[in-house]
Order: C-alpha cells, then sequence, then structure tokens
C-alpha cells in the first residue's frame, strides 16, 4: 500500500459514516419523540381513502423502462469521461476534438431518439 | 494482498467488507422476497467496490457504483416492478442439484484459478502490451508518444514512484490518469467505437419501445 492510503481513505470512511448516522439518528429521534397511539385507520396508506384489496402488487408502464435504459447509456458515457478529464488539458489539442465526436455521436442518438418521438409520452 | 505491504487498518477494511459482500449475496439467493434480493445485490455491488479499492483499482471502484450500484441495480429493479405477480419469487423445480453442481464447479474454478496466478509478475503482461503494463504500474510515460505534443510530455505520466525497482510497490498507482492517458493516445480508435456500440443500445431499446407502441 502506497504512503497516506489510509488516512486518505479513512476520512471518505467517516464521512459516509457521519452520514449514515445523520439519517439513523433523524429517524430514531423521530420515533423517540413521537406519541405513539395506533389504530387500524392509521396503518393504511392514504388515510381515509380507498382500503387496498388483496393484491399489492401491480404492473408498471413499460415505458418507464425505456428511460432506466437511456440512464444506463449516458451513465456508462460518463464513465469514459473520467479519465479524459484528468488528461485532456494536459494534452493536445486533438484530445478535446476526439471526446467531441464521442459525445457527438451519443448527441445523434438522442437527437434521433427525440425527433422519433421515443422520448414522448403517449 | 500478495506482495503487497497492507496494515492492520486496510485487513480489518478487507474482511469487514468482504463479509458484507458475502453475506448480502447469501441473503440474494435465499429471500424469497425478490425486491429485497435486488435490494442486497446492490448491496452486494457496494461491497465488492469497496474491495477494488482496496486493491487500489479507485478508476474500477468509481465505474463499479456508477454502472453497477446506479444502473444496473435501478434496471433490475424496474425488471420486477414490470413483471406481474412477482412477490411470491419462482416456483420451486428439480433443478437444485443441477444448480448447485454448476455453482461448486465455477467456485473451485475460481479459487484453483486465484492460487495458481502469481498476481505481482507483471513480465508476461509487459511482453504482451508494454503500454497497459506501464498504466498499471504508475509508470507511464510519454516520451514515445507522437499524439501528444512535447511541451506536454512530462504532464501525463505519472511519476514512477520509489522503488520501481520491482513493479510491487507501484501497483494501480493512479490508475485513472494513466488509462485517460491510453485512451488518448494508443486507443483513439476502440474509444470512439465505443460510442458507436452505445448509440445501437440506445436504437436497439427503442426500436423494442416502437414495436411495443405499434402492436397496441
Amino acid at each position: 500500500m502506497p504512503e497516506g492510503f489510509d488516512v486518505k481513505w479513512a476520512a471518505v470512511v467517516i464521512g459516509a459514516g457521519v452520514g449514515l448516522m445523520a439519517i439513523v439518528g433523524l429517524f430514531m429521534t423521530s420515533w423517540f419523540l413521537s406519541p405513539k397511539r395506533p389504530s387500524e385507520d392509521k396503518g393504511v396508506a392514504y388515510e381515509s381513502g380507498i382500503r387496498p384489496g388483496e393484491f399489492r402488487w401491480s404492473q408498471i408502464n413499460i415505458r418507464y423502462y425505456i428511460y432506466a435504459l437511456l440512464f444506463l447509456i449516458f451513465d456508462v458515457e460518463a464513465v469514459f469521461l473520467f479519465p479524459w478529464t484528468i488528461t485532456f488539458l494536459k494534452s493536445s489539442d486533438i484530445v478535446f476534438y476526439e471526446m467531441l465526436v464521442f459525445l457527438g455521436i451519443l448527441l445523434f442518438g438522442l437527437a434521433f431518439a427525440w425527433r422519433k418521438g421515443a422520448l414522448s409520452w403517449r | 494482498m500478495n506482495g503487497v505491504e497492507g496494515s492492520s487498518v486496510t485487513d480489518v477494511a478487507f474482511w469487514v467488507v468482504s463479509a458484507i459482500a458475502i453475506a448480502a449475496s447469501i441473503m440474494v439467493v435465499t429471500l424469497r422476497d425478490i425486491f429485497r434480493a435486488a435490494l442486497f445485490l446492490a448491496l452486494s455491488f457496494l461491497a465488492v467496490a469497496g474491495l477494488y479499492i482496496l486493491l487500489r483499482a479507485e478508476f474500477l471502484a468509481v465505474v463499479q457504483i456508477l454502472v453497477y450500484v446506479g444502473a444496473i441495480s435501478i434496471l433490475i429493479v424496474f425488471a420486477i416492478v414490470l413483471v406481474r405477480d412477482m412477490p411470491g419469487g419462482g416456483k420451486d423445480n428439480h433443478l437444485k442439484v443441477v444448480a448447485a453442481t454448476v455453482a461448486a464447479l465455477l467456485g473451485a474454478l475460481a479459487i484453483f484459478v486465484s492460487y495458481n496466478s502469481d498476481f505481482t509478475n507483471l513480465d508476461a503482461l509487459e511482453s504482451s502490451n508494454a503500454d497497459v503494463a506501464a498504466a498499471l504500474t504508475g509508470t507511464y510515460d510519454l516520451d514515445a508518444s507522437n499524439a501528444v505534443g512535447d511541451e506536454y510530455e512530462d504532464q501525463i505520466a505519472v511519476a514512477p514512484p520509489e522503488g520501481a525497482e520491482g513493479t510491487e510497490i507501484g501497483i494501480f498507482s493512479n490508475s485513472t490518469g494513466s488509462i485517460g492517458g491510453l485512451f488518448i493516445r494508443d486507443f483513439v480508435l476502440p474509444f470512439e467505437a465505443v460510442s458507436v456500440l452505445l448509440l445501437a443500445a440506445m436504437i436497439g431499446a427503442l426500436a423494442l419501445l416502437r414495436q411495443r407502441g405499434e402492436e397496441s
């Protein structure tokens, strides 16, 4: 292990731990402070609403899936941006245009999808 | 972590992260509720990202969190909610013996390979591709570069760590910058081809959606 590895990542671990503790602490605080008088009506998802039926599972529209897929594609694109950001300022200009070509091809795909109406909600 | 000098702190971190990964994986295959299984799968991915950090592969860890924890888990959750009547899980079948045999064979293969590989020996890698080996060991040097002007030559290069005689110490130091250097120098065409691959994936996804839309 290189020097300082422990210390640097210990900071990350401590930060993550503090964040987690903050969330858990807020939930615990509200749980301790809140008065608890449970009744059957309060347990319903929508109070004073329609009583839920037997089936607690419903199929959602397939259209949501396209947004998940598009998100995945641009997520992978972001992965390629990271190593580029570190190197491109220190390199020749052509490196900048390499990434522009990369982004341009993907933007063409997005524009194509938009034009074809794939992003509109019908 | 053979050949890499580890401290007790990283050892403890390794055991904690490994325990989380194994426990989450066991929950994935034993839980009947498939939605909770998907959430435990995300936890398992996160623990594996921790293992990558301990292996000094920070870029791989970031990719793991971005793509697997952030996107693949979302896709799996979407696939679950798109399917009707899934909370009860799948029905029992008679393939348990076959599945157990295949899993045992794959596990034995993984253990066999990891015991018989010398992970600190980069000679074989260096003979196959010197640039990749240089990137892995943090000794990437732009002296031989054609794509980058001479005035930039010392910018991307990661200074060889002290004691770079043996490759053990420098392995995986600052891999992100080295990977970027490889992208812009040696692997420009594959790098651009990736965008075409992503474009094909996008068009394929849209074609699936259109097909469904025209049916209804």
